[in-house]
């Protein structure tokens, strides 16, 4: 069950998006969620839903790796959509009691959930075609080129926060083991038996994770990091013409969005 | 009334490109009272292999009885089972939660579902059987004691549930040499005293020669060796080929061999090596 967990996977791969400098990926995805936000119109969600397509396929990541990102959004889709469809106001195309079914609804309906799935889409396709350390270096650099004081801190955390999920997921289905052996009821129908079942996890697995915390800060210091004063990367990110390219072609997409947006 | 393993496979990640078959076609019969040892270098499937004696992972393929309940069944209930095989893991101190020895010691008891009398006559009798005292930890927070206090908190834990069979993942592992005699000392006596079934996952050849009635010896998922610890040791050979080493004594035999010393090489313990070189030595001596 803990399995299902996929923040932050990465597919190894060798398409476009993959050797695309991280920098420029984080811009175009704010770039396309702009984009995709002020699309409003069929034509312009035509437009979009193309342009994503295309994303896609340059990015030779499995579909069905997309589509595992989208499932456990279903709740929230369906609601959005339902929301949409029964609330909003316009010409009734079906009326029962007091549901009513507008044109305006359904289109609208329509438009919220395919923003939402394109929005999670090209997010995980940021995290699927980029490396943990890669996407965090990228982020640091961004950062510090908006003044941020603690950029380096800042990606350092997330990038051992990202390195530790697996390691945790694995320690937690260890200690569930142990506390199976001695009679803990993890897989019962059973709520309190499960809340019950909660503590001999959380404590052991609360000390380990601070256990760890303290053997990196010492194998850490030990290695005189110090922070991201004064220190130097043996890989320096470079913009290739590959970035500008990119960059300009997601400009024309939020140009061209903006142009539908408007009726042209 | 037995643990057996009829023909089980395990796969890891079954129809994914990680797939691993973990386990293949193994079949194993530990009896009551017997005393197992399972050796094999790191990722054999030795820690897969014993989560099947007590239901926690199931065979992709094969059968896997306790005392004629098969685990597979639904009608098995595996928390009966999990009291009667009891299991500890690798570092067991890992797992400790509660605010006091007696406490956690009681977990597994009071899972079973005990009157508050019943359990705390357990929990004193799984303590004095790990040498800890009773009045002087019950109150004690686990996690102030040392490493090999904490290691016999976590076995008594389990201990505790009055098993049947007792399943061991290197229960020594990383305690220093004093912390380590105490608890083979103990899972001696559960065995002898106790007639507990013993099964005992180790990289120590020295302690699973003196131990161990059969030795069970896995290599890629697959049984190589099920025979008493002298026979096995005997394929030294095969065994290094595996990466795995026989114990101190058998090798200083072997070495006394290689300088001409006409002595068995299929030694266990420090007690056969002595009278067997006393023996040369007085041969060597009567012949001068």
């Amino acid at each position: 069950m803990l399995k299902d967990i996929t923040i932050g996977q990465y597919i190894p791969g060798d398409s476009a998006l993959h050797k695309m400098d991280p920098r420029t990926k984080i811009i175009a995805v704010v770039v396309y969620m702009i984009g995709l936000f002020l699309a409003n119109t069929q034509s312009a969600y035509l437009f979009v839903t193309i342009f994503t397509a295309c994303i896609i396929i340059l990015s030779q990541v499995p579909l069905i790796m997309l589509i595992r990102g989208i499932k456990p959004l279903w709740i929230i889709l369906l609601l959005t959509l339902g929301l949409h469809i029964f609330m909003t106001e316009g010409i009734p195309i079906w009326q029962w009691g007091i549901l009513k079914i507008t044109a305006e609804g359904l289109k609208m309906g329509l438009f919220m959930v395919l923003r939402l799935i394109y929005l999670v889409l090209i997010t995980s396709l940021l995290t699927l075609t980029t490396t943990p350390i890669l996407l965090t270096d990228g982020i640091e650099n961004l950062l510090k080129r908006m003044f941020v004081p603690v950029a380096h801190e800042l990606a350092m955390m997330m990038t051992i926060a990202l390195r530790f999920i697996p390691t945790l997921i694995e320690e937690a289905e260890k200690i569930m083991k142990a506390q199976m052996a001695r009679g803990a009821d993890f897989e019962s129908k059973s709520l309190l038996a499960r809340a019950k079942s909660i503590v001999p996890l959380l404590v052991p697995l609360f000390l380990s994770a601070f256990r760890r915390a303290d053997d990196l800060a010492m194998a850490m210091e030990a290695r005189c990091y110090r922070g991201g004063e004064n220190r130097s990367r043996m890989k320096e990110l470079k913009l290739a013409a590959r970035d500008a390219i990119a960059i300009a072609i997601i400009l024309c997409f939020a140009a061209v969005s903006i142009l539908l947006r408007n009726g042209v | 009334m037995s643990i057996r393993l009829e023909d089980v496979s395990y796969t890891y990640l079954p129809n994914s490109p990680y797939e691993c078959n973990a386990l293949q076609n193994i079949d194993i019969q530990i009896e009551e009272g017997e005393f197992i040892g399972i050796i094999g270098h790191t990722g054999s499937g030795k820690s897969t292999l014993i989560q099947h004696f007590n239901g926690l992972l199931k065979p992709t393929t094969g059968r896997v009885t306790v005392d004629d309940i098969d685990l597979g069944s639904k009608s098995a209930d595996l928390r009966a089972i999990r009291q009667r095989v009891g299991m500890v893991f690798q570092y067991p101190e890992h797992q400790l939660f509660e605010e006091t020895v007696f406490e956690d010691i009681a977990y597994g008891p009071k899972n079973m579902g005990l009157s508050t009398e019943k359990i705390s006559s357990m929990v004193q009798k799984a303590m004095s059987t790990v040498n800890l005292d009773f009045e002087k930890y019950r109150y004690m927070s686990p996690f102030t004691l040392s490493g090999g206090e904490k290691r016999r908190v976590a076995i008594a834990g389990v201990l505790a549930m009055e098993p049947k069979y007792l399943i061991l993942d290197e229960p020594t592992a990383g305690l220093d040499p004093k912390g380590r005699n105490e608890i083979l000392v103990n899972i001696e006596q559960l065995h002898k005293k106790e007639k507990m079934a013993v099964v005992f996952v180790t990289h120590s050849m020295d302690d699973i020669a003196r131990l161990a009635d059969r030795l069970i010896v896995i290599n890629s998922g697959r049984i190589i060796f099920s025979d008493t610890p002298r026979k096995v040791f005997k394929e030294y050979e095969v065994l290094q080929k595996t990466g795995l080493d026989i114990p101190t004594v058998g090798r200083l035999m072997l070495e006394l061999q290689k300088k001409g010393w006409n002595v068995r090489n299929d030694l266990l313990t420090i007690e056969e090596a002595k009278n067997e070189i006393m023996k040369h030595a007085r041969e060597v001596g009567r012949n001068a």
